[in-house]
């Protein structure tokens, strides 16, 4: 026989009164206080734990409840599916193992939601969405690129042809089967560069096209068009939705985190990309039989340009150039000759 | 024991006034307490966050009951703690069906003015006329959806909350409609508010907190508000002195910026003064708020009535700030991993500061009817955490 007191509230009135519990070995369990007897099946009544330290309380059919001053009773309810699945919240909720547990089910849910789950989600996204919406996308952000950034090229007309040319060379090219459009641009802010926007629109600056010989422009012209053709700009944007929805999730506590492992996160997408673009540069060097030096010279002279950064590469969007050679240069050894 | 109540408030001219109340130290009062600890909250927070995670969500429900139990159990009156019975299932079918009728709606009137644009391309006047109309239409649609929400979600989470195993209550089945207007008014003046400089606001804010106190019910017994319009007009323009120092102290930077802002020697001293000017702003702005909301609390539950038990809040401008701007230091040097000890410390520091009396009286309410509202509106937003953040009298 197991028995507990506690505090009898009937539901009909605030008031409180002192009980004990009765649990008899026939299935029934009996109240007694002040003016009170009553008499209830086991099975009727349910158990309810708050989270936390508190009072479990007994509920009766009727809507009466007891504030249990003891756990003396709480062996009979074990083993309902309720209470069990109750029991297993409060076990991660409060014992040490149960910590632990969260902790690692948190930390291996957000890994494999960040490394495996919103790529997966960006490409079937990206790959869904029709090319013409896309360059719309693009030269939308074009145009607000050019009333911020950008000012119109001032290369002769001569130059342009040129560049035209270097484009045609990447452009019929299998993998990347897309138009490509070149946009010429003179940018003070952003110095010798080139972007990759959705939809195989490509800007490159005056700066970088004054600083590169044929090769080099034509090794970045393919490394954007390897941004283009795996669809970079656009796997960016919803890998970024996804990673703000997935930030959402943790409420308001932790604002100053949240911005923080995003950028983190973004960049380390943005390095991955930057080096599948890099393979893109070196193979099409490959195909027009020109040497990969002409990629990896225009990487030095534009690190020169910008000077070297002593960052350490989480906080970079693009890996180091010595990692970036590296890699492009085992890409090549994969390649057929 | 005290005899049970009837479900009226007590006589009308016992209205309590003056803030330094000494009565309180006399009469057998009671204080809230807060036993919450931040060790054990920090790992509910810390199992909820996880389970969100690994369940892409579907478990935020969960998580926030859970939470909510916690705090309302950690409550205290007397000894005895808040309950708050909910059923997260029921929230999140909530959350989809409102969350999936919020969105159609979204799209068609997205697609409305999209197609009423693209139909009239080269842009008239009466294609602008149109456009607005369709804006003007979707707005008033989400107006009048929200204040239904809120209202639904008011009545659940009261309906949801009790105490000695008595239900709380919000208005009555009936009574929804009028709720209803009354929560579009409420929301309509908030908005007109905007143009009247404020003027208006202390008559929204007094508005607003009417509302929601004087359809509240325990049990049987509903509460009463005793404040007037003009006591919040009066703690609005004892506090308007801070709020113009705020506003005016980049004021003698702009003022000099425009006077000698040519002169190249002038301007680096000038902008570092703008810049002292506009930290001197936002710190008297924290004081105005600090200041604003302690005096309103302290208003508020001294003109609560609820049966024959009277509240007295002791809360300070002072402590009020000093919480906050630890708060905020604290949240941020931890990059926001000491969220569970600063919602169990404000927690502590703004429940334990309010007195309940006379503690004898606990005993004697009456239960009402109990009612079923739907769990709809609360599984769609927790709307009235979010907009009556400024009051904690949701209890
Ligand atoms: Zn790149």
């Amino acid at each position: 026989m197991l028995h507990s007191s506690g505090t009898y509230y009937d539901g009909n009135t605030s008031r409180g009164v002192p009980v004990q519990v009765v649990a008899q070995g026939d299935g029934r369990v009996v109240l007694r206080g002040e003016g009170l007897e009553r008499d209830e099946a086991l099975a009727d009544l349910r158990l309810e734990q708050p989270p936390g330290h508190a009072q479990p309380c007994l509920h009766w059919p009727d809507g009466g409840m007891v504030e249990l001053a003891d756990p003396q009773l709480l062996p009979l309810f074990a083993n309902r599916s309720a209470t069990r699945i109750q029991g297993a919240l409060q076990w991660t909720e409060r014992h040490p193992a149960g910590l632990v547990a969260a902790l690692l089910l948190g930390i291996a849910s957000l890994t494999g939601l960040v490394v495996v789950g919103l790529p997966l989600l960006a490409a079937g996204v990206s790959a869904a969405v029709p090319l013409s919406l896309e360059r719309k996308l693009g030269t939308t952000v074009l145009a607000e690129l050019d009333k911020t950034l950008l000012q119109p090229s001032q290369l002769p007309p001569a130059t342009r042809m040129r560049l035209q040319g270097l484009l045609k060379k990447i452009q019929p090219l299998p993998p990347s089967r897309r138009s490509l459009e070149l946009q010429l641009r003179r940018s003070s802010l952003l110095g010798a560069n080139a972007l990759c926007l959705p939809g195989g629109v490509l800007v490159v600056t005056d700066g970088l096209v004054r600083l590169g010989s044929d090769d080099e422009l034509l090794a970045v012209l393919a490394h954007e068009a390897g941004h283009d053709h795996h669809r970079h700009p656009l796997q960016m944007l919803v890998r970024g939705q996804g990673l703000a929805l997935v930030a959402g999730l943790f409420g308001d506590g932790g604002k100053a985190l949240q911005g923080l492992s995003q950028t983190l996160v973004r960049n380390a997408y943005s390095r991955r990309f930057e080096l599948e673009a890099d393979r893109e540069a070196v193979a099409t060097l490959r195909r027009w039989n020109r040497p990969p030096e002409a990629f990896f010279s225009i990487l030095d002279k534009l690190e020169r340009e910008r000077g070297a950064t002593k960052l350490p590469s989480i906080l970079l969007t693009h890996p180091s150039n010595q990692e970036r050679e590296a890699r492009a240069r085992a890409g090549l050894r994969s390649l057929p000759p | 024991m005290a005899a049970p109540h009837d479900g009226h408030p007590a006589g009308e001219g016992t209205t309590s006034t003056g803030e330094s109340d000494d009565p309180w130290r006399d009469l057998q009062s009671t204080p809230l307490s807060f036993s919450g600890r931040t060790g054990e909250y920090f790992q509910i927070w810390l199992a909820n966050l996880a389970l969100v995670v690994a369940t892409c969500g579907l478990y935020t429900p969960w998580a926030r009951v859970r939470s909510r139990q916690y705090f309302f159990a950690q409550t205290r009156l007397g000894g005895t703690g808040f309950e708050y019975r909910v059923n997260p299932r029921a929230l999140l079918v909530g959350w989809f069906v409102i969350g999936i009728g919020l969105s159609l709606i979204g799209t068609f009137s997205d697609l409305l003015a999209s197609a009423l644009a693209s139909a009239f391309l080269p842009m008239g006047r009466r294609e602008w006329l149109a456009i607005l109309l369709s804006l003007t239409l979707g707005l008033v649609l989400q107006w009048l959806i929200l204040s239904w929400l809120l209202v639904q979600s008011m009545r659940y989470n009261a309906s949801r909350t009790l105490f000695r195993n008595l239900h709380f209550g919000f208005g009555s089945q009936p009574e929804q409609r009028s709720l209803w207007r009354e929560m579009l008014r409420l929301i309509a003046l908030a908005v007109l508010a905007i143009p009247s400089f404020g003027l208006l606001w202390p008559y929204v804010a007094w508005r607003w907190r009417r509302f929601q106190i004087r359809h509240r019910r325990f049990g049987a017994t509903p509460f009463t508000f005793t404040a007037t319009p003009a006591d919040y007009r009066r703690l609005h323009l004892r506090a308007l002195p801070l709020l113009l120092l705020s506003l005016g102290s980049p004021a003698p930077a702009i003022g000099l910026l425009v006077a000698y802002g040519d002169q190249q020697a002038w301007l680096a001293p000038l902008v570092l003064l703008l810049l002292l000017g506009i930290m001197m702003a936002f710190l008297f702005g924290v004081v105005w708020s600090c200041w604003l909301e302690a005096a309103a609390a302290r208003l508020t539950w001294r003109s609560i009535h609820l049966g024959p038990l009277r509240f007295h809040c002791t809360w300070t401008a002072a402590e009020l700030l000093a919480l906050r701007l630890t708060n905020n230091a604290v949240l941020l040097f931890s990059l926001g991993l000491a969220w569970p000890w600063v919602r169990i410390r404000s927690s502590r520091y703004r429940l334990e500061r309010i007195l309940i009396s006379p503690a004898g009286a606990l005993e004697g309410f009456l239960g009402g009817e109990r009612e079923q509202v739907s769990a709809l509106a609360e599984g769609a937003f927790s709307l009235e955490d979010s907009l009556a953040g400024v009051i904690d009298i949701s209890f």
